[in-house]
């Protein structure tokens, strides 16, 4: 059984009398321990896919099956609070918190049983993430993109969840940025048996993600890369 | 970081709404504690007063519908007669604390001396004649005493006994003023008389003529005289203005019939009844042949009721039971009259109250909702790491209560202080407008004047315009703390609910992805 199966899901956005369809009965698995891309061009319905994964939305037909379980049949309020962290292309922190804050939230509000010590875990995971203690205790609006988007990871960690999905996580970064996230993005995968899923437009994720899928005219593709995932030592 | 210490951290680190939705609460709370401030002072005032007054009642035949029927049948109806047996059963009404029915009659005397407040009020009259009304009481412990409106001084005398009040004895109780003109203390004796004229030719005399004069010419038919003894000696408690409108004449007579009113066991007025029929059946066959014994006697009834509210309820059951063309004169509308500033001082504080709530509850909610749409953003956050909408909600209203509550506890204490003086300014002035206004009116000519029979009987209003004043105050007691609390809390949490169904209406999707 696969960690994550999506089965015959399909969506359209409804525009008045018009239906746009967006997903046509896509079918995948997800496993953990592996780190994912999913291309597509703009307006293809990257973002569609990811919302119905984090359960911000519901397939009109199909299901998303969660370890088995349909995530409608777990909640999508109960899904989202202990099964998975999201990543956001515009951070989405709450900027009048600090970093610690922001990561604490999250902390506060899954049911999932963690460490006792709160603050200790938050300080540990940011630093982790590359967020020293000082810029832990900043208010988020003071801090670069690089650095919210660290935030949001740590934020998307802190909840001890295996699935981690991610909504164009680099499009504001430079590049330089955009590979020590994508790194950690791998480390989650392979050291700490994630499941990674990434949605993206850059060329640079798909080629360091384990497994690449192409998203087109509402159909999940498998993607042929022109070399094999370059492997970190 | 639960909803809790969110909601807390918000508060805090965003000071200028914070302070924004702090001023409107407290300017808002300070007009809603202004207005429950004077309402509740209203209240307590109207509740001192009244218990200070009671409040009496009395059946009295209906002249003004009587009139009014005679006018348009032409013929005028009998009014039935009230019985002791009615009067009685009105008086096991539950609404009533105390009653009596009284017989009241007159009887005259050339010895006993009158009070008069001023000397100009003392008739004309050649051979000192003097008449007295006495009131045969059938509650030896006299209701006027139970009720204040007369007091027994101390160490001079008592109430009747039950032998007295069984057996037909000539005792009495007179006022201290009455006691003094004519030497009498508790144990003196002095003379009534019952005199029966024989008015078979009054007719060939010239038009009537008033009984002070008459008394020289008029043919006396037959006489009684009894005599009393003093056995307690009363003053009666001052009325301060009679509930008619005068120029004060009426309360020179109405001292002088409190200070010559003799009280006396029923069974003297009856004895003194009985023996006016007998005597008049001799002298006038033809017109008391028809008549009883019984309808000499002339009753009074007083109800004094447990609180003024029955008032209402009291007339109606009464007349219920009373025969018909009979009415309810009670004291209430007296106390209303006087009573009257600071209830239009109230009703302006109850629009001021309902209009300040409805003001809050729409500015208040068009604050929040714009606070909240500001933070849709951050309440999108929480909904996708799948907060619970009850936790998110409790946060919203957490920090808008606590930011609300220090602004009502504020204006409680501020508003409370300020309508103090204000609402005293505004009593005053209301009170000094009426006044002018009935002024006005008196001139003008449409304004009569008026005693009630309850005037007469010493249960007129006893309240002045300083007795309202000085029984007026805001204060900011338990009744009132509670109530601002609950308008104050209500009007807040009302404000929440429009806010609260945007919270539950976003969508998180659309907001961050
Ligand atoms: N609420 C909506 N109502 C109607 N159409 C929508 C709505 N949201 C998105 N769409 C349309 O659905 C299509 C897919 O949108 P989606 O956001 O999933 O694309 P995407 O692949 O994430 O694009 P991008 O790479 O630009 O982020 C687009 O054509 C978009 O215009
Ligand atoms: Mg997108």
């Amino acid at each position: 059984m696969s960690f994550i199966q999506v089965q015959e899901a399909g969506y359209f956005y409804q525009d008045g009398d018009s239906r746009r369809f967006i997903l046509n009965n896509v079918s995948c698995e997800f496993e953990k321990g592996t780190f994912y891309a999913i291309l597509g061009e703009s307006g293809s319905g990257k973002t569609t896919f990811l919302s119905l994964l984090s359960a911000l939305d519901k397939p009109r037909s199909g299901a998303v099956i969660y370890e088995g379980q349909n995530i409608a049949a777990i909640g999508a309020e109960n899904y989202r609070r202990n099964k998975l962290g999201i990543i956001f292309q515009a951070y989405n922190l709450i900027p009048y918190m600090t970093a610690a804050e922001n990561v604490r939230v999250a902390m506060s509000i899954t049911d999932n049983q963690l460490p006792s010590d709160p603050a200790a875990v938050a300080y540990n995971l940011l630093d982790y993430i590359g967020i020293g203690k000082d810029k832990a205790d900043r208010t988020v609006n003071k801090l670069s993109g690089g650095e919210q988007q660290r935030v949001a990871i740590a934020r998307a960690l802190a909840t001890n969840v295996d699935l981690i999905l991610a909504d164009e996580p680099t499009g504001n970064l430079d590049e330089e940025m955009e590979n020590e996230i994508i790194e950690i993005f791998r480390k989650l995968a392979h050291e700490h048996g994630k499941c990674v899923i990434v949605v993206t437009h850059s060329g640079e994720i798909a080629q360091k993600a384990d497994t690449v899928f192409k998203l087109r005219k509402g159909n999940l593709e498998p993607y042929e890369r022109l070399s094999e995932p370059v492997q970190q030592q | 970081m639960n909803f809790v210490k969110r909601g807390i951290t918000s508060v805090i680190r965003k000071p200028g709404k914070t302070v924004i939705l702090l001023l409107i609460v407290f300017v808002l709370g300070n007009v809603i504690s202004f207005a429950v401030s004077i309402g509740q002072a209203v209240d307590n005032a109207e509740n001192a007063l009244r218990q200070r007054v009671g409040v009496a009642a009395m059946l009295e035949a209906d002249w003004q519908t009587l009139d009014e029927v005679s006018q348009s049948t032409g013929e005028y109806p009998e009014p039935g007669v009230l019985t002791p047996e009615t009067m009685k059963k009105i008086g096991a009404l539950p609404y009533v604390k105390d009653f009596d029915y009284t017989i009241d009659f007159g009887l005259q005397s050339k010895k006993l001396k009158r009070f008069y407040v001023r000397e100009e009020n003392r008739p004309i009259s050649e051979d000192g004649l003097e008449y007295y009304n006495l009131k045969g009481v059938n509650d030896p412990e006299i209701v006027d005493l139970k009720e204040n409106k007369i007091k027994l001084l101390p160490g001079q005398g008592r109430t009747f006994n039950k032998q007295e009040m069984e057996s037909l004895t000539y005792v009495a109780l007179v006022s201290q003023k009455l006691a003094e003109i004519n030497n009498l203390s508790v144990g003196s004796k002095f003379q009534l008389d019952n005199v029966i004229y024989d008015y078979s030719d009054i007719e060939a005399r010239d038009g009537m003529s008033t009984s002070a004069e008459a008394d020289g010419g008029m043919k006396v038919f037959a006489s009684q005289t009894y005599e009393f003894e003093v056995i307690g000696i009363f003053e009666p408690v001052e009325q301060k203005k009679s509930s008619g409108n005068n120029n004060g004449m009426d309360d020179e007579y109405l001292t002088e019939e409190a200070q010559n009113r003799i009280y006396v066991p029923a069974s003297v007025g009856e004895a003194s009844a009985e023996y006016n029929y007998e005597q008049s059946v001799k002298m006038d066959p033809e017109t008391f042949k028809d008549l009883s014994k019984e309808d000499l006697r002339y009753y009074q009834n007083l109800y004094i009721l447990n609180d003024s509210r029955d008032i209402e309820k009291f007339r109606e059951e009464a007349l219920a039971l009373a025969p018909d063309y009979y009415m309810v004169t009670d004291t209430a509308k007296a106390f209303d009259q006087i009573a009257a500033p600071m209830k239009s001082i109230q009703s302006i504080a109850n629009i001021v109250l309902i209009g300040a709530a409805a003001a809050a509850i729409i500015i208040l909610t068009l604050l929040v909702t714009l606070f909240l749409r500001d933070r849709r953003h951050e309440i999108g956050i929480y909904l996708s790491l799948g907060e619970r909408k009850l936790k998110i909600v409790s946060q919203i209203l957490l920090e808008v209560a606590a930011i609300a509550m220090v602004g009502i506890v504020l204006s409680l204490f501020s508003g409370n202080l300020v309508s103090g003086g204000i609402s005293k300014t505004m009593l005053n002035n209301e009170i000094v407008a009426r006044a002018e206004e009935q002024e006005e009116q008196q001139s003008g000519g449409s304004f009569t004047t008026y005693t009630s029979t309850l005037d007469w009987m010493g249960y007129g209003n006893n309240l002045s315009d300083e007795d309202l004043t000085g029984a007026y105050r805001v204060s900011l007691d338990l009744r009132t703390v509670l109530l601002f609390f609950a308008v104050g809390i209500g009007t807040v949490v009302v404000s929440t609910l429009v806010p609260i169904i945007y919270v539950l209406r976003l969508n998180p999707k659309k907001i961050l992805m």
